[in-house]
């Protein structure tokens, strides 16, 4: 029997795939492991491997063309078995192979409630995603299936609209970004004083400024539940994980916080320690991505003072900080010198209007000032 | 301290609180039961507080009923869970309905001592572990304690308690030793569940002598990297159903297990529980463990074949990690 060559599940919202390019062609010989078939989606480029030694007896559908994952886009035949058919031109599958999704058959896929539940909330089409239990059953752990580490895939000039130089890791935000570009965006902008909060560093030093920010933000999503609309429902997402902006050598990533309305900063601090040394060495798994409520970018260990980043769909709106720095203050007609944080909300005016962003900015640099009732 | 001395010292501290607590059996005063269960206690608070009866389980629980609505806390020896059944009129239609049939006006604060469970070839009929029966009857309490501690605090919640309640205390458990807190104040109280050990993996939901069973089968999985957790539920009613969403809301994936017949077990209730009120929340059908519906075997082979043991608990648990269920 020659040996499937499927579309790979390469994160938690990759419901497809489309072939970027065969490295090997029908007839070529392949080994177990050796690159196959690059395939990208939105996020990412990556080469799959060959999944057995032998001929590359079909290749369906060419460069640009799109199957669900989990879908057979071909085949190796081992030692010994026939080839031929493979040897005339590969037939084009891809446009008329039923969609696992559109079967239509009345198939159920079998998946445990759990896992259900969780793709529910995480917005995983549950047709992608293969089964790992009993009859195919999708459990938990095959939603929150491991993503592969990131390889660099060779650049290729022929994958669809990008720029023809684009560095692989840059693919999925150029997509992203694209998106973004079409959505009414709104800002609302203040400047927090955060005495308070840079004291409390300086005595606990078991946190930083990005744990306070998703200690405060998760906390404060809690009431403020405009600022959780998930864009793909129109409704609030039912957990409150928050998306950390991290710079790694892969390029950006948004790395989750789990239930941080429920974690102490000391928790959320190591949990983001945690985070970035998975991200920067690109060993990330599906859990520690994807699914958030609401982002936050942080730049103020770059020295500067004010960011206002785009949200990341579909999530509908992210909280940019700055370095905190001392500015000049006028308190009760004095000029002093006082702890200044520049926040700024980016929201989507379609779900979001500005009183609801003001406001809660505002109980965000309530919490500023004031940092003791989150702990 | 041993399981049968935890249950003595919980008599004794509650008879010297409560003049009106009293112990009734057959052959509990002069023998002093025949796991001991009783020793010394005549001595301490006479052969009126401490009474030998005859051989007729109807009039025993039909003068502890009777003993209970005049204002006594009677505590009534079974010899054998299994003899129970000799008993049911009085345990059923009078101690269970009588406090809502008078609407309030009384109430039966009767405790029934019931050692049941299998050990040494007792044969099928003192062997039984009938506690589904009486979770099934509403009216009545019942807990199950799984260890020392358990059996001197239930059994000072049963005592205190104003609803008759029915203590099953398995016959393997009397000499086995565990550390009691040395306080007369301690009850464990009823209706409240203890979480033995936590593990993320998998949670074993169970009680009485197969918490310890549970126990060892946890710390096999432990060796396999796989984590348990471990419900004593201590109370089968009113069952701890926050302990229970608790568990399943941590792991997702549940055994329940129990010496008793597994059809139409406690387990069942259980499990059909969670099945309602946890569906979202489970990765994999509920596993169920009990006794296979047969007499108990009076071969010890045979009668060591039926019911569930450590590595049974941790075979169930192992396969449901590992998707094989």
């Amino acid at each position: 029997m020659p040996v499937e060559v499927v579309m790979p599940k390469l994160g938690l919202t990759m419901a497809s795939g489309t072939i970027a390019r065969w490295i090997k062609r029908p007839g070529e010989a392949v080994r177990e492991g050796e690159p196959l078939v690059e395939v990208s989606t939105d996020k990412i480029a990556y080469e799959v491997e060959s999944p057995a030694t032998g001929t590359v007896a079909r290749a369906a559908g060419g460069e640009g063309d799109e199957f669900a994952c989990g879908e057979v886009i071909g085949l190796i035949a081992l030692a010994g078995e026939s080839d031929a058919p493979a040897l005339v031109e590969a037939p084009r599958i891809a446009a008329e192979a039923p969609r696992i999704a559109a079967a239509g058959n009345g198939a159920r896929v079998i998946a445990s409630p759990a896992a259900r539940r969780l793709a529910r909330e995480r917005g995983v089409a549950l047709s992608a995603v293969r089964g790992s239990g009993p009859r195919g059953r999708i459990t938990l752990s095959d939603v929150t299936a491991p993503i592969p580490v990131l390889r660099q895939a060779q650049d290729d000039t022929r994958t669809g609209a990008l720029p023809p130089h684009l560095p692989a890791s840059r693919r999925a935000i150029f997509r992203k970004m694209t998106e973004v570009a079409l959505l009414p965006l709104a800002q609302v902008e203040t400047a927090a004083r955060v005495d308070a909060v840079k004291a409390l560093i300086e005595r606990r030093r078991d946190f930083g400024w990005t744990a306070f920010a998703v200690c405060a933000v998760a906390r404060l999503l809690r009431e403020h539940v405009e600022l959780r609309t998930n864009a793909a429902t129109g409704a609030a997402f039912g957990h409150i994980d928050i998306g950390v902006a991290a710079d790694t050598p892969h390029g950006l990533i948004v790395p989750v916080v789990r239930n941080a309305e429920a974690r102490s900063l000391a928790e959320i601090q190591r949990e983001i320690v945690r985070l970035a040394a998975l991200a920067r060495d690109g060993t990330l798994s599906g859990d520690d991505v994807g699914g958030a409520c609401f982002s936050i970018s942080n730049v103020g260990p770059q020295g500067v003072e004010r960011v206002a980043p785009l949200p990341d769909p579909p999530q509908t709106a992210i909280l940019g900080i700055g370095a905190a720095t001392q500015r000049p203050a006028i308190v009760d007609g004095a000029l002093v010198p006082a702890w200044m944080l520049t926040c700024v909300v980016t929201f989507d005016h379609r779900f979001i209007d500005g009183a609801p962003a003001a406001r809660f900015l505002a109980a965000f640099a309530a919490a500023c000032a004031d940092p003791g009732v989150l702990l | 301290m041993s399981f049968s001395d935890a249950t003595l010292e919980a008599m004794r501290e509650e008879m010297r609180r409560d003049p009106t607590v009293f112990l009734m059996g057959e052959d509990i005063a002069k023998q002093g039961g025949i796991f001991g269960q009783f020793k010394g206690l005549p001595q301490e608070f006479g052969f009126d507080r401490v009474r030998d009866t005859p051989i007729s389980e109807a009039a025993l629980v039909g003068a502890g009923v009777g003993a209970a609505l005049t204002g006594c806390r009677p505590v009534v020896d079974m010899h054998f869970a299994d003899f129970i059944t000799c008993a049911m009129d009085e345990v059923v239609n009078q101690a269970a309905k009588l406090r809502y049939m008078f609407g309030e006006q009384c109430s039966v604060p009767m405790t029934l001592r019931a050692p049941d469970g299998i050990t040494k070839s007792a044969g099928s009929q003192h062997s039984q572990a009938l506690e589904s029966w009486f979770v099934h009857t509403p009216g009545l309490e019942v807990v199950v304690p799984a260890d020392a501690e358990d059996a001197k605090g239930l059994l000072k919640a049963a005592i205190r308690s104003d609803n008759p309640t029915l203590y099953f205390e398995h016959k393997a458990l009397f000499p086995q030793k565990g550390a009691v807190p040395d306080d007369e104040d301690f009850v464990v109280p009823i209706g409240k569940a203890k979480t033995m050990r936590d593990g993320r993996d998998v949670a074993i939901v169970t009680y009485g002598i197969t918490v310890g069973r549970a126990m060892e089968a946890a710390g096999a999985l432990e060796a396999d990297g796989i984590g348990a957790t471990v419900i004593n539920l201590r109370t089968v009613w009113p069952l701890d159903f926050d302990a229970i969403v608790d568990a399943v809301a941590r792991t997702h994936r549940v055994v329940v297990a129990h010496e008793a017949v597994r059809v139409g077990g406690v387990g069942a209730e259980i499990a059909a529980w969670i099945g309602e009120h946890c569906f979202d929340e489970l990765d994999a059908p509920v596993v169920r463990l009990g006794a296979a519906h047969v007499p108990v075997p009076f071969a010890p082979v045979l009668q060591e074949a039926i019911y569930p043991k450590a590595p049974m608990i941790a075979d169930a648990a192992r396969r449901l990690v590992r998707k094989e269920l």
